[in-house]
């Protein structure tokens, strides 16, 4: 096992120095230049010449990424080019607001969705079932930034009851506070990886119904409740732990479009800015850092899946 | 694909109430969409002194924020969504279908190229390549098509190369390979048929999450560019006048609610439609 | 290019870009009317100033660095504005002296006494001298330090030198007559030297995270992407501020920030033109327009590859076709927020008029001359900054308005990098039309660089060569009456062969939250919002 997880491991270096490859080559292919973003009208060429060179940006494109490979292996990820600030701290230290707001968001949605699949799975095609279903194709279908623009509506401009924007109420330091400001956009996020939970657990419940061992336990004159939430539940909980696994790539460039709706200081809001400003050391860092996550995960899921169920051999 | 299974397909359509109703929903947009020129108004016309009407006779849906009619907005934005999220679809597929039709068929080094490739490419995260490539290539409508189909031809080519896999074993198919067919004639006179059902399904998915990308982009400001609309982009204007005309954001997000929910639907219904061929997945 | 006020013409460009990426919110401020200024208007408070409280701004962005060498966005200068105190500021041509007690130019008008006030400190209890005002200097000429200002401080390609006389005396030497430089000092934002003495690069030291100043406020603590606070400074030499705290507040987006406007939980904030009426509504804001000395015009590229525009004529009749107050309506939503334009000078700059031979509104003549002029079926390429919602709907009009006199007008959409790129490229000549902004101070000797032959910024390539000789007579003319005659007549030339269309002098919205006093005192300041924010108070 443990030799397995280490080759898994050193698999992620070649992909992860692909990824770095493809982002790179995409960002020198793109016809914009970051040195634009300081230019002035009347700046002497060579005062361009002089900003361009101290961004190191002069050089051919293969040495600015054997440059950045460096500044990698050293552990910054690189300078960002508008703020000339290192690009792992600016990420960590937006890190905690989108970690928060998505495992909350991600955890909200487990909670819902394991009474709500099974429910459905053990009344297929009944209207509980349809009910569920119809919710749960509303979740997939919605577009998320439009729920959030209506939840905004409702319950910050109309009702008052939650602050529309940010983190923190200013010089508030206190965890509720952090709480109040992160329901709607985790409520957002949480509807909308509900839905895709729902189903998921709701068509393995239906698969373990047919199980054998459920029909024992049937024969015997176990209640049906019982057996769901007893028997049936521990062997659905294990496609949550791929699911959750795969969730983890969203941890990071997930929340995009709820962090900008709502203000929040989070990762996505970072790259929505470096992108903007084609600051592309910190958008190089931000895409390997999900990336990383992205693959951690799935791999974490692959091990996860092969203790809780040895049938399942862990893919080489 | 036999006719039976297209019988059933049928019957699985037109019993299910939500599968009339997605149907109906998305006639109605395409058609709003083709005849968009009928609504009596050019979408990018500006009144400045119509600003902000609220719904009535004059504008079914009001105006917007430069007076514009917002119903053939809506109209004309549905038009190049929709299109979007229709021709991205055919992109991604045929892509996706040509390279899990080689990859599974010809199995080998290719394969194994063609699935670390891909490996690497569902590693990046998608919405983050989304954003890079709409900044760094022109927003065009074009420019658009291509990049959400680049972002989901991997999926359509994961299944086709399962479920190639799975055909090529069939027995009918092995004796006509022995019986000295040509590659190409496998792949076109026995595979292909085999594949129609994955095929159509990932097809009415992909459209749905294709129109979900545009109106993601465009809400962020990223997509098609103005005076022309986009649903997504009506929204992003929109959110400004929020508390005096929630009516603007309403209309546009329904849209998109609506039309995705309706290519959901309808993938589903299709997916149990050409059971039980596809009841493990 | 020499002397010129380029610090401020950083602020246009980047003024656009940020509206660009905030849809535009900024496009549509800025300014005109100098007859009104906070000063003039003010009024004695109906209730004394209180001591304490905080005020919450809204900023649309992280700010970039807190050091005032190298702050070219506005947020970055609103922070430092607060953080750093000027030595001069001007408004309407008076000076306010803050770190400075006085300015005296010599007979020869080549040398400039600073006079600095006594018992000056830094943020850190260390004294403010003169030392620190010479460093900062040569920090700006430093060309390894990279600053924004170093331009300002050449003339010619000679430098500004700076020497200090005693601790509170630093003498500036000019190589050459140079009316614009008070304009030059007045961006000049003192560093202390005590901190970044020995820094190898000012720019990227990590010690501007920490910034130590000298304004009304010192630093507090930042986090990222949320806000930014400062604290009353006690020991600010203009008097303790009012105001406990100010938080810098980051929203990035327009939509979310004005809700949050009306929520509460922003106190000030700049509006666009047309959230005007909503946050109005709401009856807790005074909605303050004004000047932000900025033009707003729709440029012609005579040096365009089908040469179109050469033509003086042709520019007319383009002129013509347009109307400003319908222009005006469309991007502003209203004259209170535009005040129609026809001078290229700005209203707060010296010797402005805007009584000059204007092209406007009269689609007739404008057939009248493009027929006279030789041209029909003409075709123009006019490029638009994507995302910008002021650019799009003026394009869309200019558009709307040349076809109904026969030129075709195809709109090239591109982000604002892009349109930035081929706008201050001088060589571009593939297209004609383009609508941008200028702020250039008022001294009109800045304006020098847009207007005369084969200058820097001169991007529509106008060149007439009495206005170059005006110009030129202007820069290095003392006497002010016939400085006044000289920048008149080249008003009225410029005016007249209509190398730009000058559609409107722009204002900056900005919406206060009633809770607070002391505005007019604190003078409304274009890009800072505030000129001193030691004289806000909570009511």
């Amino acid at each position: 096992m443990r030799q397995l997880i280490v080759r898994r491991l050193l698999q992620t270096l070649p992909m992860l120095f692909f990824v770095s490859v493809v982002c790179f080559t995409m960002i020198k292919l793109a016809p914009g230049d970051p040195v634009l973003s300081f230019v002035t009208p009347n700046m002497h060429a060579d005062d361009i010449e002089r900003i361009r060179h101290n961004l190191g940006l002069d050089k051919p494109a293969y040495i600015q990424y054997f440059i950045w490979i460096k500044e990698m292996v050293q552990g910054n990820f690189g300078y960002s080019l508008i703020n000339h600030q290192p690009v792992l701290g600016q990420i960590l230290e937006r890190l905690p607001a989108t970690a928060g707001l998505m495992g909350s968001a991600i955890a909200l949605a487990v909670i819902l969705a394991i009474p709500l699949g099974l429910v459905a799975g053990a009344n297929r095609n009944r209207w509980v079932d349809k009910l569920i279903n119809f919710i749960s194709y509303v979740g997939i279908s919605i577009p998320l930034f439009w729920l959030a623009i209506l939840l905004m509506y409702l319950f910050a401009i109309k009702l008052h009851l939650l602050p529309s924007m940010g983190m923190r109420t200013i010089g508030v330091e206190s965890p509720l506070d952090v709480l109040k400001h992160g329901i709607l956009p985790c409520s957002v996020l949480a509807f909308g990886f509900l839905a895709g939970y729902v189903r998921y657990i709701r068509s393995s419940t239906i698969g373990q119904l047919k199980e054998e061992y459920v029909q024992i336990q049937y024969a015997f004159g176990s209640k049906k409740s019982t057996i769901l939430f007893r028997h049936v539940l521990k062997h659905v909980l294990l496609p949550v732990i791929t699911l959750l696994g795969m969730s983890m790539g969203d941890l990071v460039a997930g929340a995009i479009v709820t962090e900008t709706v709502f203000s929040w200081p989070g990762i996505g809001s970072l790259g929505m800015t470096a992108v903007k400003g084609m600051d592309y050391p910190v958008i190089m860092g931000i895409t390997l850092f999900s990336s990383l996550m992205l693959i951690l995960g799935n791999m974490v899921a692959d091990i996860l899946y092969s203790f809780v169920d040895p049938r399942i051999k862990l893919k080489g | 694909m036999n006719r039976s299974k297209w019988k059933n397909l049928q019957s699985e359509l037109f019993t299910n109430g939500l599968g009339v109703a997605a149907l109906a929903v998305l006639a109605i947009f395409t058609l709003g969409a083709i005849f968009a020129f009928l609504s009596g108004y050019d979408p990018n016309a500006m009144d400045a002194m119509a600003r902000l009407t609220k719904p009535g006779a004059g504008h079914l849906f009001g105006t917007d924020d430069y007076g514009r009619d917002y119903l053939s907005r809506a109209l004309y934005g549905g038009r190049v969504s929709l299109l979007v999220g229709f021709a991205s679809m055919v992109v991604a597929t045929f892509v996706g279908v040509m390279v899990g039709v080689i990859s599974g068929y010809f199995g080998g080094w290719l394969d194994n190229l063609l699935m670390r490739m891909l490996d690497i490419i569902m590693s990046i995260p998608s919405f983050l390549i989304l954003l890079l490539l709409s900044v760094y290539l022109k927003p065009s409508i074009g420019n658009l098509i291509i990049i959400i189909a680049l972002l989901m031809w991997m999926n359509v080519a994961r299944v086709v190369r399962a479920e190639t896999l799975t055909i090529k074993e069939r027995e009918y198919v092995l004796y006509a390979k022995a019986s000295g067919q040509s590659s190409f004639g496998m792949i076109w006179r026995h595979i292909l048929p085999g594949l129609v059902p994955v095929i159509i399904v990932g097809a009415t998915n992909n459209i749905a999450s294709a129109i979900m990308m545009e109106s993601s982009l465009s809400f962020l400001g990223f997509g098609v560019q103005p005076p022309n609309a986009t649903w997504g982009s009506m929204l992003n204007s929109a959110q400004g006048y929020i508390a005096e005309a929630p009516y603007l954001a309403l209309f546009p997000g329904l849209m998109i609610l609506l039309t995705v929910l309706s290519f959901n639907v309808l993938g589903d219904i299709l997916r149990v439609g050409f059971e039980p061929k596809l009841i493990r997945r | 290019m020499r002397k010129g006020i380029s610090g401020v013409v950083i602020l246009v460009l980047l003024t656009l870009m940020i509206s660009a990426c905030s849809n535009g919110n900024n496009a549509a401020s800025t300014n005109t009317g100098a007859s009104q200024t906070p000063a003039e208007t003010q009024q004695p408070a109906a209730s004394e100033p209180k001591d304490g409280g905080s005020l919450i701004i809204g900023v649309a962005s992280d700010p970039v660095v807190l050091n005032p060498n190298y702050a070219g966005d506005r947020v970055s200068l609103t922070i430092d504005q607060a953080l750093y105190a000027p030595l001069f500021q001007v408004n309407n041509g008076e000076k306010t002296f803050y770190l400075a007690e006085s300015l005296t130019p010599s007979e020869d008008n080549l040398t400039y006494t600073l006079k600095l006030k006594d018992g000056l400190t830094w943020h850190d209890g260390e004294k403010l001298t003169a030392d620190d005002i010479v460093f900062t200097i040569d920090s700006i000429l430093d060309e390894k330090q990279n600053s924004f200002l170093r331009a300002n401080f050449l003339i010619g390609d000679q430098a500004i030198k700076a020497v200090k006389v005693d601790d509170l005396t630093v003498e500036f030497q000019l190589p050459q007559v140079s009316p614009a430089f008070e304009a030059t000092l007045v961006q000049v934002f003192p560093i202390p030297k005590h901190i970044f003495e020995n820094e190898t690069d000012i720019e990227k030291s990590t010690k501007n995270a920490a910034p130590v100043g000298s304004g009304p406020f010192k630093f507090k603590e930042y986090k990222a992407g949320e806000y930014l606070t400062l604290e009353r400074f006690d020991n600010y030499f203009g008097g303790k501020p009012h105001l406990d705290s100010v938080t810098y507040r980051i929203a990035k987006d327009t939509n979310a920030a004005n809700l949050a406007l009306q929520n509460g939980e922003i106190n000030v904030q700049y509006l666009d033109p047309k959230d005007v009426a909503t946050i109005q509504a709401t009856n807790n804001f005074e909605i303050l327009p004004y000047s932000e000395g900025r033009l707003a015009y729709l440029m012609f590229n005579a040096n365009s590859d089908t040469g179109a525009l050469a033509k003086k004529e042709v520019r007319q009749a383009l002129s013509l076709a347009l109307s400003r107050d319908e222009l005006i309506q469309t991007a502003y939503t209203s004259s209170e927020y535009a005040d129609p334009a026809k001078s290229f000078l700005t209203p707060d700059a010296l010797y402005f008029t805007n009584e000059v031979t204007s092209f406007d509104n009269d689609a007739a003549k404008a057939k009248e001359l493009l027929a006279s002029a030789g041209e029909s079926n003409l075709k123009l390429r006019y490029i638009v900054q994507s995302g910008n919602k002021a650019q799009e709907a003026i394009s869309l009009y200019v558009q709307q308005k040349l076809k109904a006199v026969g030129v075709e007008v195809e709109l090239q959409n591109m982000d604002s990098s892009a349109w930035v790129q081929k706008f201050i490229d001088l060589k571009s000549t593939d297209y004609e039309l383009a609508l941008t902004g200028y702020i250039m101070g008022y001294d009109p000797d800045a304006y020098r660089i847009l207007f005369t032959s084969g200058s820097s910024s001169n991007y529509s390539h106008y060149s007439n060569s009495e206005v170059d000789k005006l110009m030129n007579d202007g820069a290095g003319e003392a006497d002010p009456a016939k400085r006044a005659e000289i920048y008149k007549k080249a008003q009225e030339l410029v005016a007249e062969d209509a190398p730009i269309y000058p559609i409107a002098y722009t204002k900056t919205v900005v919406a206060v939250s009633k809770n607070y006093g002391g505005i007019d005192e604190a003078v409304l300041k274009p890009v800072v919002i505030f000129e001193d924010l030691s004289k806000i108070y909570q009511k």
